[in-house]
């Protein structure tokens, strides 16, 4: 990337330089939010190991540790091999249905009114309670999952994208085709590029929703995956283990938002460097 | 094809102009209501003509419909010879507010129109009448840049050299120097006029500012609002070819005309609107 213009190493004409900002200063952003959960669990562990809860209903991080451990020794691999096969299926399935519905949604004046006030509410209701429903439906298998999965994240992504794509610059669009763009081109070099923020944006609220889904598709009824670990733990009040199993589905939802926000960043480099992510 | 064969400048002007922009009797509704009434001019090859009327005069919408980005309720409008709905490579539009891809390098935006409409040219020649634009508006070294990184006077070079890259022969103009400040829109002003001479262009330039289209015009179009119709066509070619005397005598004589009309035309404007 080219270095902006207005960004160079001047002297005054006493020969200072402007003022250095130091490394601590500079990396904030990076290590305060790591510092700040190592004093959170360092509080824990020492409120835990002093004031002696009952370890059945209470646990600190060096026993979470433990849990941890013994569900790597055991059935871990195995239950997120389950709950990711059922979470990226799922996510798959909601991107392959939201990108056309919302760039129809988008795009055509007719189908965003007669849709829209059915996605809007499908969106609004808590549609977890259909979980049981969907399990009679696709039995106790990784199917009755995934549906739940699709049901929870495709309205997340498809409303953000009908937004994204209503929301392009008028003048933009106006510019292209003046300048000669034809329909491909203005959705390639228009459309698109604008509406990539929100979908995004779409992406990140369904992976937290799709996550919920798995874990919750698997409490009701299942036979493996983490949920289904989360629930059998916490059913035999094993809670380190149970908290380690919470802990784990934590560490992967924010590995999956930053791989989310490093994807906005090479799809949509402009937004980055202008410093509005 | 090399690129001073690609780079070509617009025919010189002959003795009798050519009409390059005929609007006969247009009309135009926006909804139910009307915004231009009975509009007629017509615009020959190498003129600059400006539009100058009160906020919601339909100068505007008068340039769209030269753009063909709007169509004419009745009347019709002639771009050299053909309806101004097709779409051709005879005209480029400069926006007020720059309309310039965000996702797209400086270069990338310059290069945009000529992606678009000459695809004939391989990449490196399209790419070589870029950096020709952007070195003839000073901003060779900013290709790799995006909009964001640059001021309002810098996006509204790249604006110009876009719109100066696909050669058109009428080159569209929406108050272009409305969102820059006073210093910038004044360099500017100095660009378009080296420009526009330099390439003999066509150029429909709307604006607020009289001394804008006072100094850079040929022909002024004075435009009443409510609705939108054609007062009056001033041409200052006579007075402009004795420079003295339109620096010494005419400039103020004009200035003072066309501040009356607008004059006018604001205080009708407002009155209007705070009986509705």
């Amino acid at each position: 990337m080219t270095t902006p213009m207005h960004i160079s190493e001047e002297r005054s004409s006493t020969g200072l330089r402007a003022p250095r900002e130091s490394w601590i200063s500079k990396q904030r952003s990076r290590w305060l939010p790591v510092a700040t959960v190592i004093v959170i669990l360092l509080v824990w562990e020492i409120l835990g190991r002093t004031i002696g809860w009952n370890p059945l209903f209470f646990s600190y991080p060096s026993q979470i540790w433990s849990g941890f451990l013994s569900l790597a020794a055991g059935p871990l691999w195995n239950d997120l091999a389950v709950s990711g096969t059922e979470f990226v299926l799922g996510m798959l399935i909601s991107i392959a249905l939201a990108i056309p519905v919302g760039f129809l949604l988008g795009t055509r004046r007719n189908a965003y009114f007669a849709l829209d006030p059915i996605i809007s509410a499908l969106y609004a209701t808590p549609v977890l309670v259909l979980a049981p429903l969907l399990v009679i439906w696709f039995g106790l298998g990784i199917q009755s999952k995934i549906a739940i999965v699709v049901i929870l994240s495709t309205f997340s992504i498809m409303i953000n994208l009908t937004e994204g794509v209503r929301a392009t610059d008028v003048g933009l669009l106006r510019a292209a085709r003046s300048f000669g763009a034809g329909r491909w081109r203005v959705y390639r070099d228009v459309i698109f590029p604008s509406v990539i923020p929100y979908f995004v944006t779409g992406l990140r609220l369904a992976v937290g929703r799709a996550m919920i889904g798995v874990v919750v598709g698997e409490y009701i009824a299942s036979t493996v995956g983490i949920g289904f670990q989360i629930e059998a733990d916490a059913q035999v009040f094993a809670t380190p283990r149970y908290l380690a199993g919470v802990a784990v589905i934590v560490v992967l939802a924010v590995i999956v938002t930053e791989l989310l926000k490093l994807l906005e960043r090479k799809l949509a480099p402009w937004r980055r460097l202008d410093g509005q992510d | 094809m090399t690129m001073e064969t690609a780079l070509t400048a617009a025919p010189a002007r002959a003795t009798t102009p050519a009409t390059l922009i005929s609007v006969e009797n247009v009309t135009f509704w926006y909804g139910s209501t009307l915004i231009l009434d009975d509009v007629s001019c017509s615009i020959a090859e190498g003129e600059f003509v400006s539009v100058i009327g009160a906020s919601g005069c339909g100068k505007s919408t008068l340039l769209q419909l030269l753009d063909g980005a709007l169509r004419p309720g009745n009347g019709r409008v002639v771009i050299e010879g053909h309806d101004a709905s097709k779409r051709d490579d005879s005209r480029a539009v400069v926006y007020q507010d720059f309309a310039l891809m965000p996702w797209k390098t400086v270069a990338e935006n310059v290069r945009l129109g000529l992606d678009y409409r000459r695809g004939d040219l391989r990449m490196k020649q399209r790419e070589e009448i870029a950096h020709h634009y952007l070195d003839r508006i000073g901003l060779g070294r900013a290709a790799g840049m995006y909009p964001y990184q640059l001021s309002g006077g810098m996006k509204q070079r790249v604006g110009l050299a876009r719109a100066f890259a696909v050669q058109p022969s009428i080159l569209l103009m929406d108050e272009p120097f409305s969102a820059l400040d006073a210093q910038n829109a004044e360099i500017l002003r100095e660009e378009v006029r080296g420009l526009v001479a330099e390439e003999r262009r066509c150029v429909v330039f709307v604006t607020h500012n009289l001394d804008e289209a006072l100094q850079l015009s040929d022909r002024i179009l004075l435009m009443r609002s409510t609705p939108g119709r054609l007062a009056e066509d001033i041409s200052l070619v006579e007075q402009k070819s004795d420079p003295v005397a339109w620096e010494r005598i005419h400039y103020a004589e004009y200035r003072a005309r066309l501040w009356e009309f607008l004059k006018g035309e604001v205080a009708a404007h407002s009155e209007l609107k705070e009986r509705s």
